[in-house]
């Protein structure tokens, strides 16, 4: 088991070690693994780089690094992370010195190219906005959370379904005079500009 | 047998009658040669239409059965070339001669008279009602082309074909045609098209397709890492990574390198070499020696992880010169395969959404995020 899970944690394609932690609470029922490893195994379950140990290899520490920065990531799923969050979360302070937007940008990257992370990058501001990142450990809580989110959403679809059939107004003759001097493709060019607007500002619904 | 020809074309002689005659009148191949010729001779002098021309295909019908491979092909141009002037000459007989002709030039692999014998074939042949003999000549005609080195007449001769054969709505003749237009496009070095054509063979459901179904899957691959880069090549790569059986491709290591858009070089060039076909190796060595092709893969794969890159760390990821990766992505920018703006002052590049993509629409799921927030609370 001890060889088994040394396999999974210096594979650079696996980031996800929840099924792992459950076989070895079932496991260890029935034979003992060997402490340190099993801690080790905690670690790069649900740990962060804060919990590495000295006596690791660099990519041992790397992993882990990309692991702590999708955590991080999890925390701001919709919105913005500043790259000073993450030289500090990742301890990317800590290296040798370097240029720190090339090491945050390198670990994000990489995030990204093992699908752990999606997000965009934007040097400019120095900030990484995160649209998905793995979850690392789905407990059920985790899970009941998603259950009633999903349930939210549906109710709330229905409620705005319900609305819009009891408050549609029947077509008046006015509209159709209207609605035939639009464009040819059906898109009314008064109401639907397609244009780029110069102050980048969103439409009113 | 001079007389047994002579006798027949007077009417003296039933056909089935002179037939056996004709092939008993000869002890060895070379004198049925001089005979035959001889036959000809008389044969072309004379004014009835209906008797010549059975003995036209009698005489073809012996040349045929001639083993000697040179004797044969002799005799047959003889009996081809004087009868092409004649009045009223039959055209299935000259259809006839200049198939046989083909196969033996196929057989000898002189691929340019191949070529002109099944020229010669579509000038006799009447395929007005035989369209699906026409396409699988035209078929047989691009293959040749092909081996002669002259793909741009391939790709002419499939394009001519390909109406025709949505006419006959033939699957078989159709994927085959498309094959050999996929062949003639990857021999000229346009690899994206090339790639779309061999993907357009997977799609038909004819029998035996299962068996090139993984070649020509592995092809699509080939052409699409060989093409240049721009986003529609990353697209169809993804689009092909859903089709089964793609992990059985013997270069999907790489494949999936451009999948996740994990950063490829000269080396990954070099580990394709041995995948490729002689000319696409000679196209890769130019890319492998000039290096561009990585870079602005590369570059690509950046642009999706990227809202705004600095110019100087993108040349730090690279290893080269600012001004360098500034006219990579200029470059890329002019010719549409890149949507981007280089901030030169500042030192910013803003990668923007693909080309044809509609980023001016407004933003939909925003909105109704927000109906739905509002109806929630």
């Amino acid at each position: 088991m001890e060889e088994k899970i040394s396999q999974a944690i210096d594979d650079p394609n696996v980031f996800c070690f929840q099924e792992l932690w459950i076989e070895c609470q079932e496991v260890q029922k029935s034979q003992p693994i060997d402490s340190a490893v099993l801690r080790t195994l905690e670690i790069f379950c649900r740990g962060d780089i804060r919990d590495a140990s000295s006596e690791w290899n660099e990519l041992r520490f790397k992993k882990l690094r990309l692991l702590t920065l999708i955590d991080l990531a999890n925390r701001h799923v919709g919105s913005s992370v500043s790259f000073e969050t993450i030289l500090v979360h990742l301890q990317l302070d800590r290296l040798p010195p370097s240029d720190p937007t090339f090491t945050v940008e390198y670990y994000i990257m990489q995030a990204m190219m093992n699908q752990i992370l999606v997000g965009k990058i934007n040097a400019k501001t120095q900030t990484l906005h995160v649209s998905w990142a793995l979850e690392r450990f789905l407990d059920s809580k985790r899970i009941d959370e998603m259950k009633y989110s999903l349930d939210r959403f549906i109710e709330r679809c229905s409620n705005i379904l319900f609305q819009l059939d009891a408050g549609t107004p029947s077509v008046s003759k006015s509209f159709k005079r209207a609605s035939r001097m639009s464009s040819s493709d059906g898109i009314d060019y008064m109401v639907f500009d397609k244009r780029p607007r110069p102050d980048d500002t969103d439409f009113d619904l | 047998m001079e007389e047994v020809v002579h006798y027949f074309l007077e009417g003296n002689m039933p056909v089935a009658q002179f037939r056996e005659a004709l092939a008993l009148h000869y002890t060895n191949e070379k004198e049925l040669f001089e005979q035959a010729k001889r036959c000809l001779n008389i044969c072309c002098g004379s004014n009835n239409f209906a008797k010549r021309n059975d003995v036209l295909f009698s005489l073809l019908d012996v040349a045929v059965s001639i083993s000697s491979l040179e004797l044969r092909k002799e005799l047959i141009s003889e009996l081809y070339v004087p009868v092409q002037s004649l009045e009223e000459a039959p055209s299935e007989y000259l259809v006839s001669c200049c198939l046989q002709l083909a196969t033996i030039y196929e057989a000898e692999q002189n691929f340019e008279l191949l070529c002109s014998s099944l020229e010669a074939v579509e000038k006799h042949g009447h395929f007005e009602n035989d369209l699906e003999q026409l396409l699988l000549l035209r078929i047989r005609l691009g293959d040749a082309y092909l081996k002669l080195g002259k793909a741009e007449k391939a790709i002419l001769t499939v394009r001519t074909s390909i109406p025709l054969a949505f006419k006959v709505s033939n699957d078989q003749l159709l994927m085959e045609l498309q094959l050999c237009n996929a062949r003639a496009l990857d021999e000229t070095g346009q690899f994206l098209e090339a790639a779309k054509c061999y993907y357009r063979v997977l799609q038909y459901k004819v029998p035996g397709n299962e068996l090139i179904y993984r070649e020509n899957l592995c092809s699509v691959a080939q052409c699409l890492l060989l093409a240049i880069p721009s986003p529609i090549v990353l697209q169809f790569l993804q689009e092909i990574s859903l089709q089964p059986s793609v992990r059985e491709i013997p270069f999907y290591s790489l494949v999936e390198k451009y999948l996740k858009r994990k950063f490829i070089g000269k080396e990954d060039g070099a580990f394709l070499l041995p995948f490729l076909l002689p000319h696409q190796v000679i196209h890769m060595n130019r890319l492998i020696e000039d290096g561009r092709h990585f870079l602005e893969t590369n570059i690509l794969f950046l642009s999706e992880f990227f809202e705004v890159s600095s110019t100087s760390i993108l040349a730090k990821h690279f290893k080269l010169s600012e001004e360098q990766v500034d006219t990579v992505v200029a470059d890329m920018v002019i010719q549409e395969r890149l949507n981007a703006s280089i901030d030169q002052c500042e030192g910013y590049i803003t990668f923007l959404p693909e080309y044809g993509k509609a980023n001016n629409l407004p933003n939909y799921v925003n909105k109704i995020a927000t109906v739905l927030q509002h109806y929630g609370s």
